[in-house]
């Protein structure tokens, strides 16, 4: 089942990062909240472009996900697999390296 | 190579100074990202998909031993140990930090470079030619007028919030090797009947969503107009481009619309007004600047080296390496160097510290302090004594940097792409390294001989894929990357935009369809004759039949 989950780039490195339940922003995809409709995003998007949030984080928008067969958050789409990861072509820059989970 | 004034220097110190304070008030939260964002891309500075990415100008792709150890110093400090360099001869970081880009700057100063107008809506850094100075037929240094125009344009006031970013293009020889043909403005130095030396004007070039060959808009403007003349096309341009609609706010596109002979006209009235002026360029001010260009103090050397021929006659790499990265020196004895920043499965345009250092250190040995950065995404030691080339060869072969592929089809230029880019549909350097890996014996790629395949990440274009004899352009089908072929495209002074050879091919796909389109090519080519020699005689059909026959 698809689902939403909304992403935006860290203020002070640009490094990807995703809302969690607790509304608070993490590093790992496997934290954040999935919602299950894109209105519901949508929402949480307007309130992340809120002043008070826009001071950690840049560019909030929704991103679609899909759940793997262990109920993992698998996002959808090269760009967004690029970006929870890393370059494909530097397998140790970036997310992938193991520095952020 | 140009210096710094006291004036120079002020105001790139001061904009650092500035820049400071408003990344200081960015993290406090006293501005917005709405209003930092543009303070930071007048800055150089991009957010892409995993980090920040800063665009370093190397103004006319031009640079000192010393700047070049600086950028080794910021790509091991700030970033991650390497840096891109584009195909506008800038260089790109891709991981630097907000809060650090300030001392990133102030360390660029040092060494009299900054990231002040390589984004934005504004005149960028203007490029030239990588052989300017060195080139064996060519006119004159074309960088003396890159560096007039630089000065001229550099937080020129009514030019700073122009419809969409514009750059020129500035060469001084026939062979066109600065693709000034896609460029907003692209110069030319010529002679007229009488002997002077002036400016051949064309306007409109570009690539991205419409691709266009520059029409010629004057065939000579005499130096001292060159700018009275660039400020009546800005002027016009800034007056009548469009500035509601992003894909048609580019200079070509009026140039299009109100047609080229017109569009000549406005200039000319515009130009009366200005001419003869303020914007008057004496010679005097000209021998000022070219006194920075100077030639070095070359040696008198015989045209043949003796030790070189015994070299190229016991080792067949560096022979082969000579006949393809060596090229002819206006001063006898002397050699230009290609430096390939494409080694095999490489990361086309990507050098690390490492490298920059070595060749900042053969550069300051053997080649009078100087390196260029080229469009195609290598580099060039411009004046290298042919008694050398062989301790330089073995020197970069050493750092990975020797391959022996000027111009084949490894020699690829590739964008960064869906990798790092947040405008891309596609990967594209993978590709590069795929295609790379596919043709990487040496034989085979002499054999094929010139070559040039050129890929983008999306319709942008910084990958120049529409002038690539195989152009490459990444799309997005549903969140899949797809490639599309285009066939016939040329950057040099025969420009032309390559045509869509059909439906796209998946990421698997691609490089299997770019060998299919060299089988046809080395299969159909008469002796001697080029790629595109061949597209235009036989046309597309025979790759289609290739490429789409068991579709
Ligand atoms: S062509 Fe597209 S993908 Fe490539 S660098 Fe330019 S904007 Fe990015």
């Amino acid at each position: 089942m698809t689902g939403y989950v909304v992403t935006a780039n860290r203020l002070d490195d640009g490094e990807v990062v995703y809302l969690t339940a607790d509304r608070n922003w993490s590093v790992s995809l496997s934290d954040s909240e999935v919602l299950a409709s894109k209105e519901d995003a949508l929402q949480l998007v307007s309130w992340s472009e809120e002043p008070e949030q826009m001071k950690d984080i840049v560019g909030p928008y929704e991103m679609e996900v899909d759940a793997g067969p262990n109920g993992e958050i698998i996002p959808l789409g090269q760009r967004e697999i690029i970006r929870a990861k890393g370059p494909t072509v530097h397998p140790h820059f970036g997310k992938q390296a193991g520095r952020n989970g | 190579m140009y210096r710094y004034d006291e004036f120079d220097r002020t105001i790139v110190d001061e904009r650092v100074k500035q820049f400071r304070g408003q990344v200081a008030r960015r993290v406090s939260g006293d501005l917005t990202e709405e209003q930092f964002r543009p303070l930071r891309l007048m800055n150089g500075l991009y957010l892409q998909l995993h980090a920040y990415m800063l665009r370093v100008a190397v103004p006319y792709g031009t640079l000192s031993s010393k700047q070049m150890r600086m950028l080794a110093h910021i790509a091991r400090k700030y970033d991650k140990g390497y840096g891109h360099f584009t195909t506008r001869q800038n260089i790109q970081y891709n991981w630097p930090k907000l809060e650090e880009v300030p001392d990133l700057l102030a360390d660029l100063a040092t060494v009299e470079m900054h990231a002040i107008q390589t984004s934005g809506n504004c005149i960028r850094n203007v490029t030239s030619d990588q052989y300017a100075g060195v080139a064996a037929g060519e006119i004159e240094d074309p960088r003396v007028y890159c560096e007039i125009i630089r000065q001229w344009s550099t937080f020129h006031p009514e030019f700073s919030f122009l419809p969409r970013k514009f750059k020129i293009a500035v060469t001084a020889s026939e062979d066109d090797r600065a693709a000034i043909r896609v460029h907003d403005i692209g110069i030319q130095l010529v002679k007229n009947a009488a002997g002077e030396t002036g400016f051949r004007f064309f306007v409109g070039g570009g690539l991205g969503r419409t691709p266009v060959v520059g029409p010629e808009i004057n065939s000579f403007v005499k130096k001292k107009d060159l700018l009275s003349y660039l400020e009546a096309i800005l002027r016009v341009y800034n007056q009548l481009g469009r500035r509601d609609n992003l894909y048609k706010a580019r200079i070509k596109i009026l140039v299009r619309s109100v047609g080229t002979g017109e569009f000549a006209e406005m200039v000319d009235k515009e130009w009366q007004f200005i001419k003869d002026g303020k914007y008057d360029l004496p010679q005097d001010e000209i021998d000022r600047i070219k006194a920075y260009f100077a030639p070095p103090a070359y040696e008198t050397l015989p045209a043949t080296d003796a030790t070189l021929k015994d070299k190229i006659e016991a080792n067949a790499d560096f022979a082969a390496w000579v006949k393809r990265n060596v090229a002819e020196h206006k001063v006898p004895g002397y050699g230009i160097v290609n430096i390939s920043l494409k080694p095999i499965g490489g990361i086309p345009g990507d050098a690390t510290a490492e490298q920059m250092e070595v060749v900042a250190d053969l550069a300051e040995k053997y080649s009078f302090d100087e390196v260029r950065v080229t469009h195609e995404q290598n580099l060039v030691l411009p004046d290298v004594k042919k008694s050398d080339l062989f301790v330089v060869w073995e020197a970069l072969s050493a750092s990975d940097m020797g391959t022996s592929n000027l111009g084949t089809i490894t020699d690829m230029i590739s964008c960064p792409g869906l990798d790092y880019c947040n405008l891309a549909n596609a990967r594209s350097i993978p590709v590069a390294q795929r295609i790379s890996e596919r043709f990487a014996d040496l034989s085979r790629q002499h054999d094929i001989g010139d070559l040039k395949v050129k890929i983008s990440g999306c319709i942008n274009a910084c990958g120049h894929h529409h002038v690539g004899n195989i152009g490459i352009l990444g799309v997005d089908k549903k969140g899949q990357e797809f490639y599309q072929i285009t066939l016939g495209g040329s950057a040099t002074e025969d420009a032309s935009i390559g045509k869509i050879l059909g439906p796209a091919f998946s990421y698997d796909e691609i490089v299997d369809a770019v060998e299919k389109v060299v089988d046809v090519y080395l299969e159909h080519r008469a002796p001697g004759e080029a790629f595109l020699g061949l597209v235009d005689r036989v046309g597309l059909d025979p790759f289609k039949e290739k490429l789409y026959a068991a579709h």
